[in-house]
């Protein structure tokens, strides 16, 4: 075994040490002027250098999550622009709602102009107005305010009856009229209530007198504490009126007989 | 049945219908030109096809000078005016027929009440020779034929600025740049800006560790036997 080792390794040395005469050939070179606009193709060694020069770019979409990764799920909204105009109408819309006491939020269903030109003469002089705005201005005008969760029910067309007054039997009254407009809901002083709240708030007596109501219920812990702990008095003060009605009346009768002569 | 029949048919036809509809508009304010001068002459000046020596001097002739054409333009790469132009991709030579198709051109297709051109080349100034047709080799230099001005990569043409937009300039620079005799374009100021920035951020993102630069510069794989001397200046970018 030693034996054929040691001889094969003998043999890779004299292939290593075998004489090695250097050649020299001369190359014509860059001898031809360069063609900027058409240069020549690359000799190989040159293009095979480039090929590996090449930029490498890492994938995009390696250390991406899966909603990322697959394409198109993620189904970014363009960004609304806004108009002067627009924010103009949506600051109009905001001033009809915060002067309102009550607010009726309608269903649009499509109608023509000549039944909202009745609506329109029918609420005339009654301090109400119909506010109408698409979901663009209503959610410029509405969010951030007290109003904002009206705009839950601001689905498809909607429109609103805003009124001054307080008087939800005579808006109810105008709403039967309106075939096309579907009640919803309402906002009575700045609280969203629903259709049935709505309907029992119209049976409600007047709010001036249910707030003297409320006044009253308020004081009468204090009135009753102080009718007892006056009562004492009271009696007192009642009986000796009493007393002194007597008094005043036996006085009356005496001087009567006094006057007869006999007591 | 046959006129049910007929309705289907219509029913599949295609039939691509405009509907017009009312809806909120959104109108901005025009662009905001204040800041823009146009000079007294918009229009683009003649340039002589010969250059003017002094009465005694003969016309020196030249050798061809590729360097004139080779590698970068190290200098007149920017907007001077910052709006529009025609920038030139590849090096090559311009003579007096083709500055006269960029003058005519320009000067019949822009609006000189609004736009104004500007040349950022030089005047023909290059003398180039030729020996007569069929004439034998030898006899010495031919006469000058005529005159050119050489372009390197980059180099700003012709610049156009004034009260208007990319759109309205666009469509006659890039007419001009397509008839170059080189590879040319019709870019403005921004889309200029936008490329320098876009060049970095994929030298930045480049993951491959061997760049043109690094392997010359280092002679890795015995390189420097076989580049030319303008790749140690240029990394294989420019011929």
């Amino acid at each position: 075994m030693s034996v054929i080792e040691s001889t094969t390794r003998l043999i890779n040395l004299q292939r290593l040490l075998k004489p090695w005469i250097p050649t020299t050939t001369a190359i014509r070179w860059r001898t031809r002027k360069p063609n900027i606009q058409r240069p020549i193709p690359d000799h190989y060694v040159k293009a095979r250098f480039k090929a590996a020069l090449e930029p490498i770019y890492p994938d995009p979409l390696m250390d991406k999550p899966w909603f990322e990764k697959c394409g198109n799920i993620l189904q970014t909204k363009e960004k609304e622009e806004t108009s002067k105009y627009e924010e103009l109408l949506a600051k109009e819309f905001y001033k009809k709602f915060a002067e309102s006491q009550l607010i009726a939020v309608f269903h649009e269903n499509s109608s023509k102009a000549y039944e909202l030109l009745k609506i329109k003469q029918m609420i005339h002089g009654h301090n109400m107005k119909m506010v109408f705005g698409s979901r663009k201005i209503a959610t410029l005008a509405l969010v951030g305010t007290e109003f904002e969760p009206v705009l839950r029910l601001h689905e498809g067309k909607t429109a609103y009856l805003c009124s001054k007054d307080l008087h939800v039997p005579k808006l109810l009254k105008f709403v039967k009229k309106m075939n096309h407009l579907v009640l919803l809901a309402g906002v009575v002083q700045g609280r969203l209530i629903t259709k049935s709240q709505l309907q029992w708030v119209a049976t409600l007596p007047d709010i001036n007198m249910l707030r003297a109501e409320l006044c009253s219920i308020l004081s009468s812990h204090t009135i009753q504490l102080s009718q007892s702990l006056t009562y004492q008095q009271q009696q007192l003060t009642q009986s000796l009126e009493q007393l002194v009605k007597k008094d005043s009346e036996t006085s009356t009768d005496g001087s009567e007989t006094s006057a007869d002569g006999t007591s | 049945m046959f006129s049910t029949r007929l309705l289907k048919q219509a029913s599949y036809s295609r039939v691509m219908i405009q509907i017009q509809v009312a809806g909120m508009k959104n109108f901005q304010p025009p662009p905001d030109y204040s800041h823009i001068q146009l000079p007294e002459k918009p229009k683009l000046q003649f340039k002589d096809k010969v250059p003017t020596y002094p009465s005694n001097l003969k016309p020196p002739k030249m050798s061809k000078r590729l360097t004139f054409m080779r590698g970068p333009e190290p200098i007149h790469t920017e907007f001077i005016h910052k709006q529009y132009g025609i920038v030139a991709l590849c090096g090559g030579r311009l003579h007096s027929g083709h500055i006269e198709m960029i003058r005519m051109t320009i000067n019949r297709k822009m609006d000189p009440s609004k736009m104004f051109a500007v040349w950022r080349i030089d005047s023909p100034w290059q003398p180039l020779t030729r020996k007569g047709q069929g004439k034998r080799m030898g006899g010495g230099k031919g006469a000058i034929d005529h005159y050119v001005v050489p372009i390197k990569a980059g180099r700003v043409i012709v610049e156009l600025g004034g009260k208007c937009e990319f759109e309205q300039a666009f469509p006659f620079l890039k007419e001009v740049a397509h008839i170059l005799p080189f590879k040319a374009k019709a870019t403005s100021y921004e889309l200029m800006e936008a490329e320098k920035i876009e060049q970095q951020r994929l030298k930045n993102a480049n993951i491959n560790p061997y760049t043109a630069e690094y392997v010359i510069r280092n002679n890795m794989g015995g390189c420097h036997t076989w580049i030319s001397p303008i790749d140690k200046k240029w990394y294989f970018k420019y011929v």
